[in-house]
């Protein structure tokens, strides 16, 4: 099983700790830590990547922190994914979209650590909901806007 | 004669890919004249390269630490409120595209002041909730736009734009 681990921008040491000491140590394992204080010591890991794209589509599953531009881009490359709201942070909003993609299927969201492990077991066999992206549509009538006020 | 501006604001890590998906919608369709500048304010040295005509201003609000955000708040709005007097004195900002969160409130409520028109794109990460700056930020642009449609019901007076 090939995982990779993913914190966005923002460190989530407590997740890279977590996940370096009670992964299974036959999965093969990558961490994205940003600049998180915690080193796993069990497996490799990067501080960030221009590619990540590349890294998202070479891995099985995708753990990540719970920010809305990699949820739907790991949503948009039908990966499955599960999601970790970032507690670590003082505004908790990270669990807003973790309850909404969990709550409609489209992902599995561990507000528990503990819980991963056994979210990790049941992915391969899990049926996900195919999300569907509203695409920005009012580029026109911002650009009027911005004309208008350059007037 | 000053320069006209749009002055792009946007935060760090998603709220600054945010205003990168932004920026190249915009830029394809928009046609402004050869003397309008597009400038940018940004935080922790996460600078749009598209809009390399930037302004960096200090956080206030720390992710780890309410200590550290309450200095913060009696420490940093003299920085940035002297940043936003050096961009006055330079420009006339004729319209604000703010992706927040946080720290597009100050410069808002500035040039506010001065008859600047503001929009806001609220953030896509929430859904049943309400942002922190989008409670203050609904109050004071001339536009709100929310991308997901659950959010119309918290910010009536809203316009549902779709996810950037």
């Amino acid at each position: 099983m090939k995982i990779f681990v993913t914190v966005g921008t923002t460190k989530f040491d407590a997740l890279v700790e977590f996940l370096d000491k009670n992964l299974d140590q036959s999965y093969e394992v990558l961490f994205q830590i940003s600049d998180g204080n915690y080193i796993p010591k069990n497996f490799p890991y990067i501080i960030y990547s221009d590619a990540i794209n590349t890294l998202y589509n070479e891995y099985d599953y995708i753990i990540t922190h719970a920010g809305a531009g990699t949820i739907y881009k790991l949503l948009d490359l039908n990966k499955k994914i599960i999601v970790v709201p970032n507690l670590d942070r003082i505004d908790q909003h990270q669990t807003d979209i973790a309850d909404f993609v969990d709550t409609n299927g489209y992902a599995i969201s561990c507000n528990d650590f503990k819980d991963i492990p056994h979210a990790l077991e049941v992915l391969p066999k899990k049926k996900f909901n195919q999300y569907e992206k509203h695409t920005f549509f009012k580029t026109k009538e911002v650009c009027k806007f911005i004309m208008d006020s350059l007037d | 004669m000053k320069e006209k501006a749009i002055l792009f604001i946007y935060g760090e890590g998603g709220h600054r890919a945010k205003m990168q998906r932004l920026f190249n919608y915009i830029d394809e369709e928009l046609i402004v004249e050869s003397d309008v500048k597009y400038i940018s304010i940004y935080e922790n040295g996460d600078i749009l390269n598209s809009i390399s005509l930037g302004y960096e201003i200090p956080i206030i609000r720390d992710k780890y630490s309410k200590v550290k955000t309450i200095i913060n708040i009696f420490t940093e709005p003299y920085k940035i409120i002297s940043t936003l007097f050096k961009i006055k004195r330079k420009y006339n900002v004729k319209i604000i595209l703010s992706t927040g969160p946080g720290i597009s409130i100050l410069p808002i409520i500035f040039f506010k002041l001065f008859n600047t028109k503001t929009i806001h794109f609220e953030t896509d990460s929430r859904f049943m909730t309400k942002s922190l700056s989008g409670q203050i930020l609904y109050y004071l642009v001339d536009k709100f736009y929310v991308p997901n449609k659950s959010l119309l019901k918290l910010y009536k007076k809203s316009e549902f734009s779709g996810q950037l």
